[in-house]
């Protein structure tokens, strides 16, 4: 299925998982743009066009956020909170994607109004359908908030 | 010349009549001697006697003056003879003596002799004068007839004479003789004198007569002789009257008193006397009687004030009442309980003091006394002043009409015992913050004070926040504040801190008293098991407190479960927090042993994914992930292990020579520092701590290989080492000029696998090591920083060897 390359914040700490979010994003047929940043403040800075992210031509706005929830400075939850809370941003679909399965983490997720959440799996291929399944629903079938 | 011559003869008639009457006064000497009573010499030279009175009425009838001779009656005949005397008297007639004098007829007396002896005499009769000796008067006549009689009768005795029948008596009556012979007269009249008695022994009567010269005087005798023999039997004759008064006059008083009157008299003397004994007696019975009767009454009122005195010093009210319970008698102590007056109170009945509530149990414990005979019970009062207090009362039955009660004021104990029972009511069912806001709530009620608070220290007992505070009826938020300046620093480490009164003047600064114009304060420490201060307790009013002891025995015993509710409650907190810990620690253990798991599983996957499509690019890279998860993996579970090994095993404290350590961590450091281009500051000389060398080895490690790490683009990249002194403690420091640590991550860094910066090398688990193992010496660990670009200054300070340990 065909859809028009998007904007993907990837905010993840773990250099080695991110590079395979990105690699599965990357088979896809259409030409994604992720932005990778390693913490929270980062993704915060980001978001709100702040710093080095200032510049919204070359960073714009995401259609998609992807957040682990265990991030250096700022935490997931915080960032989560940061985004939903905001007018403008709140309208960005957040999918927390997280080692932790812990039913604490997922309650507190959606409280602040988390749009997904998922885990991420131990086997490899089972994290390989994971994202692809992730890529295919959010970018192939979920309609983009603007 | 008639006239003349008529008063010549009238004068001449006048003179010769007073011539013949001068001269028919005629003097008439007498003789007079010693013949008492009859005529004798007074002691005033006066003679006198029964004849000289006689002769004195004869001498004022026939105009004649007696002119006396006192003489011995020898002198007196030798007088008569020689014709100096005209007349004598009782003379006794002898035939020699008629030789030369003439006689009256009639006797002038008739007398006897008679021989005298003492009262006390065994001469009785003639016989026993025998050899005895015998006083006589010289010349007398009685003394001749004793002398003839005794010689007619043979009996021989020794006269001894003396001149005058005086003489005689006075010689018997010393016994140098021992009897004596007078005449009749002389005895009866001298007798009761010289303590003489009549033997009895009477003879020879004779009489005796007035005699004159012979030849002379025959008128003279004759006048005599005529009174003599008319007064003689007259019975009130001068002559008689003169002879009774001379012989009853003075020392010849014969007691004619009849002998039954002395017998009476003597009778009577003895009855008197015994009387008199008997009254004595009597009186002294009496006297003991009464003084014994005082003594036992002095006893009984000493007895009876003594007893009275315990009652009425008695410190129990003590009181009688009757059956309805109305006052008859009470003790000062009473008055005190009650308030009212002693007056007052006779006035009234118990149920006068008993407010409704307890009027119910008063009158069952009443009835149970008339029954049993004995009650006890415990009531409320209504004092005179309008509180409430509480008395306990323990009566007997005396009778039927009267019940003794013995009272004390038992509010204080009450209030002890309600306190009690309100701890243990505030026990399963409030505990915690509803425990302290209870006790708050209480505390101002009973202890009738406006405010208070009930605090757990923190800061190193500088600080207070508090779990309750009630005031002035409501609960109010809970606050934090400095103990510096208010009562409550005092009582920080005190069992009881209490001020009186005036509390606010003595904390100035204290702006809570000022505001609340606080006048009084108590307080008390909350005590830890193990004896450190952690809360207290402080009650504030705006009165003075009336009952200061009350008030510290209350708080005392709250004090010691306040204490125990706050440890437990600041135990569950702990508790609670490390379990979050756990959680934390067990979530992120969790979390970050998965991480590098799903590295490893995932590139295994790539590289096989690649290997099957034939692309080979990627697959060193993605070994080396593999490789560098795993020793990741290894790392964190060393450092974990580690982390878990401070708390647990610790080697003993030894004295560590900084200096030595420094040098040694930086010379273990040193390809880092040179490749970062480090300059190292030289430090100043640091001071030994008391600590495992290992463990602050590895502290110092973390320290000076984070400042490496965190250079971030500072150029001139330097990190120093050094020591500073703070208030208590040497604080030693590590100090970079590297990126600084932003304030509001100041915190945090040193949670467990924070890290600032993701990529950065190590598992995060360094500074949370540092932490615990400083906190295991007892120690503090911090960093100071501005932020971003401006370095940061990592410190600590380490315990003192007894600090060291635990935790």
């Amino acid at each position: 299925m065909h859809g028009e390359p998007l904007t993907i914040l990837l905010v993840e700490d773990n250099p080695d998982h991110a590079e395979l979010v990105m690699r599965n994003f990357d088979d896809f047929q259409v030409v994604n743009t992720i932005i990778h940043v390693e913490d929270g403040e980062a993704a915060l800075n980001y978001l709100f066009g702040l710093g080095e992210y200032s510049d919204r031509k070359r960073y714009p706005l995401p259609h998609l956020m992807l957040l682990d929830l265990r991030l250096p400075k700022v935490d997931g939850l915080e960032v989560l909170k940061e985004v939903k809370n905001n007018t403008a941003l709140r309208v960005i679909p957040v999918v927390i994607l997280t080692t932790s399965d812990a039913e604490r983490d997922v309650a507190m997720a959606y409280e602040y109004h988390a749009n997904s959440y998922v885990t991420k799996p131990v086997n490899f291929g089972e994290f390989s359908r994971l994202l692809k399944d992730l890529g295919f629903y959010w970018l192939a079938w979920n309609k983009r908030p603007w | 010349m008639r006239i003349k011559s008529a008063l010549f003869i009238s004068i001449l008639l006048i003179i010769s009549v007073c011539i013949s009457s001068a001269s028919e006064q005629r003097t008439v000497k007498v003789g007079a001697f010693n013949y008492y009573p009859g005529i004798f010499r007074d002691k005033d030279g006066a003679v006198k006697g029964f004849y000289v009175d006689a002769l004195a009425d004869i001498a004022k009838r026939e105009n004649i003056r007696f002119e006396y001779v006192y003489g011995s009656w020898s002198e007196g005949l030798d007088r008569i003879r020689s014709g100096e005397v005209d007349l004598l008297t009782s003379v006794a007639y002898t035939p020699e003596r008629a030789a030369y004098m003439d006689y009256t007829k009639t006797p002038l007396l008739t007398v006897w002799s008679e021989l005298y002896v003492p009262l006390v005499s065994d001469i009785d009769g003639i016989r026993h004068v025998q050899g005895k000796k015998i006083a006589v008067m010289k010349g007398d006549f009685n003394a001749r007839s004793f002398i003839e009689l005794v010689n007619k009768i043979d009996i021989a005795c020794e006269f001894i004479e003396y001149p005058g029948f005086e003489q005689v008596f006075k010689a018997v009556e010393s016994k140098q003789v021992d009897a004596g012979v007078v005449n009749s007269t002389f005895g009866v009249a001298k007798q009761k004198e010289y303590g003489l008695r009549s033997t009895g022994i009477v003879f020879n009567p004779f009489d005796i007569f007035f005699t004159v010269a012979k030849g002379k005087n025959a008128d003279l005798l004759k006048l005599l002789d005529d009174y003599l023999a008319s007064w003689r039997h007259q019975p009130d004759s001068p002559y008689i009257k003169a002879r009774q008064k001379w012989s009853h006059g003075t020392g010849s008083i014969v007691s004619v008193i009849p002998k039954w009157v002395i017998n009476a008299a003597l009778a009577l003397n003895v009855l008197i006397i015994l009387a008199a004994i008997f009254i004595v007696l009597l009186k002294r019975q009496v006297q003991r009687a009464t003084s014994e009767i005082l003594q036992s009454k002095a006893i009984l009122s000493e007895s009876e004030a003594k007893f009275r005195s315990y009652i009425d010093n008695s410190p129990d009210g003590v009181f009688v009442t009757d059956e309805n319970g109305n006052y008859l008698e009470i003790n000062p102590a009473a008055s005190v309980i009650t308030g009212y007056s002693e007056e007052e109170l006779l006035r009234m009945s118990i149920a006068d003091l008993i407010p409704p509530s307890s009027i119910e149990p008063a009158q069952n414990n009443f009835k149970t006394l008339k029954e049993t005979g004995a009650a006890y019970g415990e009531f409320e009062l209504q004092h005179k002043s309008g509180g409430h207090r509480w008395w306990s009362v323990d009566a007997i039955k005396l009778s039927e009409t009267r019940y003794l009660g013995f009272t004390k004021d038992i509010s204080d104990r009450r209030l002890i015992e309600e306190t009690h029972t309100f701890l243990l009511s505030c026990g399963s069912s409030s505990t915690g913050n509803n425990f302290f806001e209870s006790l708050a709530q209480y505390l101002s009620r009973v202890l009738e004070m406006d405010y208070v608070c009930i605090d757990r220290l923190y800061g190193d007992g500088l600080m207070a926040r508090t779990v309750a505070v009630y005031c002035d009826g409501t609960f109010e938020d809970n606050v934090e504040y400095a103990l510096k300046d208010t009562p409550c620093g005092d009582v920080v480490g005190k069992a009881i801190c209490l001020f009186q009164h005036d509390v606010r003047h003595m904390f100035p600064q204290d702006l809570v008293l000022q505001e609340m114009k606080a006048e009084s304060y108590i307080g008390t420490t909350l005590w830890s098991f193990d004896g450190q201060p952690i809360g207290l307790i402080a009650v504030i009013g705006r009165q003075p407190i009336t009952n200061p002891a009350l008030a510290e025995a209350v708080l005392k015993i709250v004090a010691i479960r306040s204490a125990g509710e706050l440890e437990r409650t600041l135990a569950e907190e702990e508790l609670k927090q490390k379990n979050r810990e756990l959680e934390r620690f067990t979530y992120t253990v969790s979390h970050d042993l998965k991480s590098p798991l799903i590295t490893i599983q995932s590139f295994a996957g790539q590289i096989r994914h690649d290997l099957e499509s034939g692309r080979l690019d990627r697959m060193p890279g993605d070994l080396k992930r593999i490789e560098n998860a795993s020793a990741n993996m290894t790392m964190l579970l060393d450092d974990l292990l580690e982390l878990s090994r401070v708390g647990r095993v610790i080697n003993s404290a030894k004295l560590i020579d900084m200096n030595g350590l420094v040098k040694d961590v930086l010379a273990q450091l040193a390809g880092p520092i040179t490749q970062r281009n480090v300059e190292l500051v030289p430090s100043c000389d640091l001071s030994p701590v008391y600590g495992d060398h290992r463990r602050i080895w590895v502290v110092v490690q973390n320290l000076v290989e984070n400042a490496i790490k965190y250079m971030g683009d500072q150029s001139a990249p330097r990190i120093e080492i050094g020591m500073r002194k703070d208030a208590k403690q040497y604080v030693f420091y590590v100090r970079d000029n590297g990126k600084g640590v932003e304030p509001r991550y100041h915190e945090t860094i040193f949670g467990l696998f924070n890290k600032l910066d993701a990529r950065s090398k190590g598992t995060g688990v360094g500074l949370s090591l540092v932490k615990r193992i400083i906190e295991v010496h007892g120690g503090r660990v911090w960093v100071e920083s501005d932020g971003s670009g401006k370095g940061s200054t990592f410190c600590f300070f380490v315990g003192s060897a007894d600090e060291i340990g635990g935790g």
